[in-house]
């Protein structure tokens, strides 16, 4: 499952979660798919935020920009392979700094079908097609467009995707997520944050078979559902 | 009272560049990877500074201050000790297997598959630098200990609700 940007919420509202103390119709986020991390996204995730905002700039037209142009770009030695460091090189984050090695490693496992640990041509539309929608959920979230996401703005979003999580929840996200050290979250960290914390989610509903917010684990299990993020 | 170490002294004051009460995770990095302490050369990883400095800063300032930045030291001198045991070839690298040799020896019995996770984590082509050694039993320990509070018969397994699960798995 590559963890998709939501459009509205993740789509049907069904989970239950009466165990928060919330109202039911919302809960901590929809499950995703059914699928392996580096399957496709499935449309019950919600609508590409893209579709409601046009095409992202600068890549061409919204249907087919010249994606072996962008690889080929992308891909600078020209081995045919783009690797982690390439992608990381390709990779603004709206400072001068790196792009998140973490973000990149994330993506790269998410898109890496035949497990080569790079991305190939055939593996890599799906993967800008995740970068880009990426970016425009992180330009509608930026709402004072700073180039990056304070408190507020990641509370905003991630209540749109469908979490209901304490204040103070949010002060431990932004200390985490924020490399820049800024006190806010840029845009390859906010990518980070997002898709660590639906990971951990689905873990956690993979067993909460009831819906009650509530688990029973072993100590085993813990340790893989926590470790497997930056699997 | 006790000397201050002036080689201390030094390297802190010469990554402290905004000469403020403490170093903040950016600092603490240049001094970690300045030091060598994880090989000629290295840089320090971002990830475990962040982790040494959550763990180690005692008075919850977010910052580093100089007690604490030897503190840090001190800490990863008595894992570079253990790594170096058992780092045979002296490649500045640990492979997988001696990784879990360690684990069993800190008293952690993992199951292979629970390993491979770990492994896949933290190594590089089956290979454990030092700060990744370091960045690997720090979270195991505080993830541990942070399971063994809700293990309330100690069965070896714990009930958590969504927040507390969230809030451990975030804590450092």
């Amino acid at each position: 499952m590559a963890f998709r940007p939501p459009g509205q919420g993740y789509g049907q509202p069904a989970q239950q979660y009466g165990g928060y103390g919330a109202p039911p119709s919302q809960g901590y986020g929809q499950p995703p798919p059914q699928q392996g991390y580096g399957a496709q996204p499935q449309q019950g995730y919600g609508q590409p935020p893209t579709q409601q905002y046009g095409h992202p700039g600068g890549y061409g037209s919204p249907q087919q920009p010249n994606l072996l142009e962008i690889f080929q770009r992308v891909d600078k030695d020209r081995s045919g392979q783009i690797t982690t460091k390439e992608l990381q090189e390709a990779l603004a984050n709206g400072t001068w700094k790196p792009f998140n090695p973490e973000t990149v490693r994330l993506m790269i496992g998410m898109f890496d079908h035949d497990r080569s640990g790079t991305i190939g041509f055939n593996e890599f539309s799906g993967l800008w097609k995740y970068v880009t929608d990426w970016q425009a959920t992180f330009r509608r979230y930026d709402r004072d467009n700073s180039g990056s996401i304070d408190k507020a703005e990641l509370k905003n979003a991630l209540v749109q995707f469908g979490y209901r999580l304490s204040d103070k929840f949010y002060d431990l996200l932004v200390r985490k997520f924020d490399r820049q050290g800024r006190g806010t979250i840029a845009f390859d960290d906010f990518i980070q944050c997002c898709v660590v914390l639906q990971t951990l989610t689905n873990s956690f509903q993979q067993h909460d078979t009831n819906r009650n917010g509530w688990i029973n684990v072993s100590y085993e299990q813990f340790l893989t559902m926590v470790f497997s993020v930056r699997a | 009272m006790a000397m201050e170490d002036p080689i201390m002294r030094r390297l802190y004051d010469s990554v402290n560049w905004d000469q403020d009460n403490g170093l903040s995770v950016e600092e603490m990095q240049r001094g970690l990877t300045e030091s060598q302490i994880s090989g000629i050369y290295q840089p320090f990883s971002q990830e475990t500074t962040r982790i040494l400095c959550v763990t180690l800063d005692r008075n919850r300032d977010s910052k580093i201050n100089f007690e604490e930045f030897c503190e840090v030291f001190r800490s990863l001198n008595g894992w570079k000790n253990v790594f170096v045991q058992h780092d045979r070839d002296r490649s500045g690298t640990m492979e997988g297997a001696e990784l879990h040799r360690v684990l069993i020896d800190l008293g952690y019995h993992l199951s292979p598959q629970a390993m491979g996770i770990i492994l896949r984590r933290y190594s590089n082509n089956n290979k454990i630098s030092f700060d990744g050694f370091v960045g690997c039993c720090i979270s195991l320990k505080h993830l541990t200990d942070g399971f063994r509070f809700y293990d309330k018969n100690s069965d070896g397994n714990a009930t958590l609700h969504y927040y507390q699960y969230l809030h451990l798995a975030f804590s450092l």
